[in-house]
């Protein structure tokens, strides 16, 4: 049947041509936005390192001097950074707050990163020292993101339990000290330096985005109250970054609330809380213009198939019109309704099957010049099968639904009538 | 002839009415996303209130600051007050200038703390009159205002209700970090696609301390950006030359930094996406277009195979009429105008469905296209320019597609095509 179905297609080539051309130009394209939903996809689905339901940000101000309200330096005994820790305790008092933390460029979905050289001690001086991301953070931030080390441990009390200052991520991990455990040992912030740094614990993957790959970063412990005083004078207590999470039921609508009624709590001689932003929020803006990007894809895509469907149906109408001598003297010879469907929806599949090995040179090319992203997802057999198997079998069905109207046609003809034609 | 063409046409379409209803969804569709790529550049590029004369601005979105002395600190960012009054505000040929800077801030009343987080815009009494704000009630804060630094606002009606309710809002008092304003006037909240001019709150610059006097790189860096109104856009050259001199005297006082203003764009230059932030890059129709291109010549091509594949079919189905016209005489140039006059009357119905379901498409997919909040308004979408768009890539559409089976048909052997014979 296949041969007899080829020999139709032949003959029709000059139709043919147009749709022939117009699936192949949809299956390669189609197959490119494919290829990186899938990676965005597959990126999207592992796991991100930390958690942020329930978790807001608190945004600081300070009163300028020629303020009214403003407490003159004498007036007040406190430093900026006791009073930064007393605004943090006095939110951590809130029965609704269940913790609050205070850090430095550690807030996810946001621009503000801060990157250092840092290397293991005892390699030797000739290692290459490399930027990693910088993490400033109190020990309670990893029970406000809920960050755990590898075996899902929650991370805070293995951070308290041993000593150092520093906590790295399994990445940082990796690239240290490939596979063996982190924990006691010493990086130094470059190879000049003397003074070395205990890593303290080894906390998940960190990825910034539900869109990126994870990379190797670390974190800084502020221990004490002290480690935080000292930051604080050289970056503003109102550059501090502070999170908390809200005990589980707590709704953002309330917020507003919670915070009128701790109103006189939220000032801190010149220090105050002037906003308080849900991370769900940031996450939502700072992840835009991925997701929109996202949404366009899948837009055009639905925009092929339905050109896809309209090209099928309308080809294949047209056929149908003036093959019908033809339809009806393969009736008459016997052929039943579904054999002349399943006649026509061949012809369909055979039409895009043409344009797969066309298809794989462009496939083979474009992975030649690496033009698919390998960063965030290696190329693998799998992935292949995927993204082209899910074209060919989207293709076939849109193929398959065009030709159901002809079909339903051809079907209900009367072959006497049909024959009438010839 | 062409009304014998259009009652064919009509009569074909109505004859073969799924392929009919087939072309012009295949067209519609196509013209439809095609527009929508062109109403985004259009909605960036054509005035709308507040920002109705965007042809007579120019803007200048940063500055370059480099040490006299340490050759590696370079600064790529906005302008300091100083600049802004030394170079700006002295020039001669505008209309009228304005600097502005914007930050975040909470709003609250007097008695009642809140917590929301709103856009304020520093500027300046030229604000007002290089964009045509429409005011519900008081009025701009005024010169004077300006020149003792003293507390005045401008809010949008919707802050205005947030805040008030549906009491009078003017000579009432907002405060901004620790500061009362006092509220001098409403304006309609602007949409967010007057990048320049939407705010929730405008005031002047002299009554933030942070905003006066910056000494950063020597007094040339600071938060401001500029946007200047021409008499016409024939003045934009007089006027760039104008800033050209005014930034050679600034230099020559002597200062630590060399200021330097690299870029003034024109509204064409911001709308291709031309910015002068962290380097500064101007985006010419070149760059533009072959960025854009791929993606609108795809959105048309795959209508086009489609379409011509149903054409040549419909077109293979009337050979012998063909064959019969040119037997009597019909030239070729006939029997061609004949194919593509009576597809273009298909291909119109379907790019004015295209009009129409653009400006739908717009709408439905504005969260992901442009941003959620963004009101878009008749006066943004309805210009010549989408009507030009809308009939070109029509005509484009018509002759890509009809044009190969219409010149193929024509030229084809009157014996064969009566013959109905497919060999040739």
């Amino acid at each position: 049947m296949i041969k007899h179905i080829l020999k139709i297609i032949w003959n029709q080539r000059r139709s043919n041509v147009w749709i022939f051309m117009e699936l192949l130009l949809v299956v390669a394209i189609f197959w490119v936005m494919m290829d990186s939903l899938f990676v965005d996809i597959c990126t999207y689905k592992t796991p991100l390192g930390f958690d942020i339901t329930n978790v807001y940000k608190v945004n600081f101000g300070k009163i300028s001097p020629d303020v009214p309200g403003y407490v003159p330096d004498e007036l007040h005994q406190t430093s900026d950074g006791e009073d930064v820790i007393r605004l943090a305790d006095n939110l951590r008092q809130n029965p609704e707050v269940e913790n609050a933390c205070l850090a430095i460029a550690a807030c996810p979905y946001s621009w503000n990163t801060s990157w250092v050289n840092l290397i293991q001690a005892e390699a030797d001086t000739t290692q290459k020292a490399d930027v990693f991301q910088r993490l400033q953070v109190e020990p309670a931030y990893y029970d406000v993101f809920r960050i755990t080390d590898q075996e899902g441990h929650p991370l805070r009390p293995i951070v308290e339990q041993h000593t150092g200052d520093l906590v790295i991520t399994a990445d940082l991990e990796r690239d240290f000290w490939n596979g063996q455990s982190g924990i006691g040992r010493q990086v130094k912030w470059n190879s000049s330096s003397t003074e070395s740094i205990t890593v303290a614990a080894v906390s998940t993957p960190l990825r910034r985005t539900e869109y990126d790959k994870s990379r190797p970063c670390f974190y800084v412990l502020w221990r004490s109250d002290k480690d935080i005083i000292e930051t604080v004078e050289w970056a503003q207590a109102q550059n501090l970054e502070c999170f908390i999470r809200m005990k589980d039921g707590f709704r953002s609508e309330d917020m507003e609330a919670l915070l009128q009624q701790m109103s006189d709590r939220l000032t801190v001689n010149n220090l105050y809380v002037s906003s308080i932003t849900p991370l769900q929020e940031m996450r939502t803006s700072f992840l835009k213009p991925r997701t929109d990007n996202l949404t366009k894809k899948s837009v055009l895509i639905g925009f092929m198939l339905l050109n896809v469907f309209l090209g099928i149906v309308g080809t294949f109408w047209l056929r149908t019109q003036y093959r019908q001598g033809e339809f009806g003297l393969r009736a008459a010879l016997g052929a039943s309704r579904s054999k002349l469907k399943q006649f026509m929806n061949v012809e369909g599949l055979c039409l895009l099957s043409f344009t797969v090995p066309l298809v794989l040179i462009f496939i083979v090319n474009m992975l030649y010049f690496d033009m698919p992203d390998t960063y965030r997802q290696p190329y693998s057999l799998w992935r292949f099968l995927v993204t082209f198997g899910g074209t060919c079998l989207l293709l076939a069905g849109m193929i398959w639904v065009g030709i159901w109207f002809p079909a339903q046609k051809i079907a209900k003809m009367d072959p006497a009538e049909s024959l009438h034609y010839e | 002839m062409f009304k014998q063409y259009l009652k064919q046409a009509l009569q074909m379409l109505k004859e073969n009415r799924l392929t009919s209803v087939i072309s012009i969804l295949g067209t519609a569709l196509s013209i439809a996303m095609i527009l929508v790529v062109v109403l985004q550049f259009q909605i960036r590029l054509v005035g709308f209130r507040p920002e109705s004369n965007r042809d007579r601005m120019l803007y200048i979105l940063g500055i370059r600051a480099d040490s006299q002395t340490d050759p590696n600190n370079r600064n790529s960012t906005a302008m300091s007050d100083g600049v802004v009054k030394e170079c700006l505000y002295p020039l001669q040929t505008p209309e009228s200038v304005t600097a502005m800077a914007k930050d975040r801030s909470i709003v609250s009343l007097p008695n009642r703390r809140l917590f929301e987080e709103y856009v304020i815009c520093y500027t300046d009494p030229g604000f007002w009159k290089v964009f045509d704000f429409h005011f519900l009630s008081g009025k701009p804060f005024t010169e004077a205002d300006f020149s003792s630094g003293l507390p005045r606002a401008v809010i949008t009606n919707t802050l205005a209700r947030k805040l008030f309710g549906s009491e009078e809002p003017v000579g009432k008092e907002i405060e901004m970090g620790y500061v009362s304003y006092a509220v001098t006037g409403v304006v309609k909240e602007p949409s967010r696609a007057a990048g320049s001019a939407y705010s929730d709150v405008w005031v002047p610059y002299t009554s933030n301390t942070n905003y006066v006097n910056n000494q950063s790189c020597g007094g040339v860096c600071g938060n401001f950006q500029a946007v200047i109104l021409a008499h016409s856009s024939g003045d934009f050259d007089a006027i760039r030359a104008e800033i050209k001199q005014a930034v050679a005297r600034y230099n020559a006082g002597g200062r630590d930094f060399v200021l330097g203003i690299n870029y003034i764009f024109s509204r064409v230059d911001v709308a291709l996406g031309s910015n002068d932030m962290n380097g500064g890059i101007q985006v010419g129709w070149l760059e533009y277009l072959t960025q854009k291109v791929p993606l609108l010549l795809f959105l048309l091509l795959v209508p086009t195979l489609n379409l011509t594949g149903v054409i040549q079919s419909s077109v293979q189905k009337r050979r012998s009429e063909m064959g019969l016209r040119k037997a009597f005489g019909a030239t070729k140039g006939r029997l061609l105008t004949q194919v593509l006059c009576e597809n273009l009357i298909t291909t119109m119905i379907g790019g004015i469905i295209g009009i129409i379901l653009s400006v739908v498409l717009l709408h439905l997919c504005k969260s992901f296209l442009l941003s959620r909040e963004m009101v878009i308004t008749f006066e943004m979408l309805f210009k010549p320019a989408l009507f030009a768009a809308a009939l070109f890539f029509t005509l484009l559409l018509n002759l890509l597609s009809a044009g190969l089976p219409a010149i193929r048909i024509a030229r084809e052997q009157i014996v064969d095509a009566l013959k109905d014979n497919d060999n040739s």
